[in-house]
Order: C-alpha cells, then sequence, then structure tokens
C-alpha cells in the first residue's frame, strides 16, 4: 500500500506541475506580454477594447491565474480547483467564440481536464495516508476501468 | 496482492483481491473510472485538435519546421502528414485502445512540440502553457502501468 501512496504521490506531483504550467504560462500572456490576441476574447464578452485597457482587466486576469498557478504548486485546494477547470473550459471557449477554428478549444482539452484529474488523485493520496497511519481502509473497493484487468494476472 | 507490497510486508489494499497482481507501483490506480476517462478523453482530444490544424495547413508552423532545417516548401507538404499521424493517434487512443506504447509516443512528442516553440523565438510561457501536453500523456501512461515487457508496452 505504501508503494501505491508513493505512486498516487508522484502521480499528483505531475498534475500540480501541468495545472500550475497552464496557469502561469496562460496568465502570463495578460500580465507580462499583453497579447493582442485578448482583445478579441474581451470583445466576444461584450468588452470593448478601451474599457480593457482603461481598467487593465488583462493584468488583472493574467495575475490571478499566475496567482491560482502558483497556489495549486504549493497547495492544491480542491475548491479553487474546481473553480479553475470552470475557468479554463469557460476561457477556452472564448476561442471559437471570439472567431477562431473549435479546434484550439478541442486541443486544450489537457489544460481543461487537468484540475479535474488533480482532485480525483489528491483525495485518493489523502486516503491512501490515512489508511498508512490508521491501518484502516474505509472505502469499498471500486468498479474496474475497462483496461485495468489486462494488468492483472491470476495467481 | 501486488508482489511489492509482499516483500514489504504491507497490507493487501481495498479491492484487491488474493492472487491478483499488477505492475509495481500502479496497483489499483487503473481501478479510479472517473481518472481514467478523464486522461484518456483529454489525450484523443489533444491530439485531434492539434492534428486539424496540421491538415488544414497552419501558417504558424513554418518556423518550427525552420528550427529542425526544414525549408518551408517542405513543410506545407509535411504538414497534413503529421496532422493525420496525429488525429489518428488521437482517436486510436480515444475510441480504440490506450496503447501504452503511444502513450510514451504522445508524452514524448508533446514535450518536443512545446520545445521547439521557445526554439523558435516564441516567448517561453509557450512553452510552460503547454506543460500539460505531456504531462497528461505521462500521467495517463502513470494510471495505466509502465509495461514491464515488449508485449505490455504495445497493449
Amino acid at each position: 500500500m505504501r508503494q501505491q501512496w508513493v505512486t498516487f504521490a508522484r502521480l499528483e506531483w505531475l498534475l500540480r506541475l501541468a495545472v500550475a504550467g497552464a496557469f502561469i504560462g496562460h496568465g502570463a500572456y495578460g500580465a507580462v506580454v499583453a497579447k493582442s490576441s485578448w482583445f478579441t476574447y474581451f470583445a466576444a464578452l461584450g468588452i470593448p477594447e478601451s474599457v480593457v485597457s482603461l481598467n487593465g482587466l488583462m493584468t488583472l486576469v493574467g495575475v490571478a491565474e499566475i496567482t491560482a498557478g502558483v497556489v495549486t504548486l504549493v497547495l492544491p485546494i480542491p475548491a479553487l480547483l474546481i473553480l479553475m477547470a470552470g475557468w479554463k473550459i469557460f476561457s477556452e471557449l472564448l476561442r471559437p467564440i471570439a472567431g477562431e477554428p473549435v479546434w484550439e478549444f478541442v486541443e486544450r482539452a489537457s489544460n481543461m481536464v487537468a484540475p479535474l484529474a488533480l482532485i480525483v488523485v489528491n483525495r485518493e493520496r489523502v486516503r491512501l495516508a490515512n489508511c498508512l497511519e490508521f491501518e484502516e481502509c474505509a472505502s469499498p473497493p471500486r468498479p474496474a476501468a475497462p483496461d485495468a484487468a489486462p494488468a492483472r494476472r491470476r495467481g | 496482492m501486488p508482489q511489492a507490497a509482499l516483500r514489504e510486508g504491507g497490507v493487501r489494499p481495498a479491492g484487491v483481491t488474493a492472487g491478483a497482481e499488477q505492475p509495481p507501483g500502479q496497483a489499483g490506480i487503473a481501478d479510479i473510472p472517473p481518472l481514467y476517462w478523464m486522461l484518456r478523453v483529454a489525450c484523443a482530444a489533444e491530439f485531434v485538435g492539434h492534428g486539424a490544424f496540421g491538415i488544414m495547413t497552419k501558417a504558424e508552423w513554418l518556423p518550427y519546421f525552420g528550427v529542425v532545417g526544414i525549408p518551408p516548401e517542405v513543410a506545407w507538404k509535411l504538414m497534413p502528414v503529421i496532422g493525420t499521424v496525429d488525429v489518428s493517434i488521437g482517436l486510436l487512443v480515444g475510441i480504440v485502445r490506450p496503447v501504452r506504447i503511444v502513450l510514451l509516443y504522445m508524452a514524448v512528442w508533446g514535450l518536443l512540440t512545446a520545445t521547439i516553440r521557445p526554439l523558435a523565438g516564441e516567448p517561453i510561457w509557450e512553452f510552460i502553457e503547454r506543460i500539460p501536453n505531456w504531462a497528461i500523456p505521462l500521467a495517463f501512461l502513470c494510471v495505466r502501468g509502465f509495461g514491464r515487457s515488449r508485449r505490455q508496452w504495445w497493449s
């Protein structure tokens, strides 16, 4: 079981890195680079360029994304991760709404899924940690995923 | 019971029946259907979406080919080929079967295509934002378990 926990812990760090990268990298385009294509996404929401520039909305969104990414890298909070997944889906949907091909949304599926996957892995890692600490596991056996069986061999 | 757990004198994890054996370090992870399906869909969509741009051909890709010394006239011809491979792999993983060696290819290809962007003169943020492109296939490979034999890698 300890080996299982170690694997979950490694998986969690991989997903923390993925979520942090997606948000810090994307946020930098707003806060650091001030990418002009972002104006079209604001325009898709009915916010004109003048309002975006005047209120520093691009910087605000960018800093918020970078902050969320750094927080997740340090300490993944489930409630924040749900919010991040929702934000990612919403912000990526703006691309096709702003006139870009729908594939721009489709190819970013990993960015949207990473926070949700991290919630599942984090919860399981914590459960296993409790199992190891208190030597008991309360959760019932789960149904196997479609290809989980081939990895096993009956003894 | 996993051999690793046996060696460590561990306790049988909940849901693992006596005699069942899984690759070391991956015991039980593939038994979480939501995680399995989230990662599978994300991998598939990422490659189908990215491949679609190759099939459509995209002028922004030309500098990436330039990094590895491929001239534009050849690059235009290669784009649909690369796109078709990406879409095929995405459909294979999403619809048919998430073959381990293909997941490894996805992780390596995702890392290469993300790395080539800053090498082509784009900001480093392009690479950072695309960490999920290789981390999610790698996470899915962890969930499925690394193959212990050639046969397992191809299954």
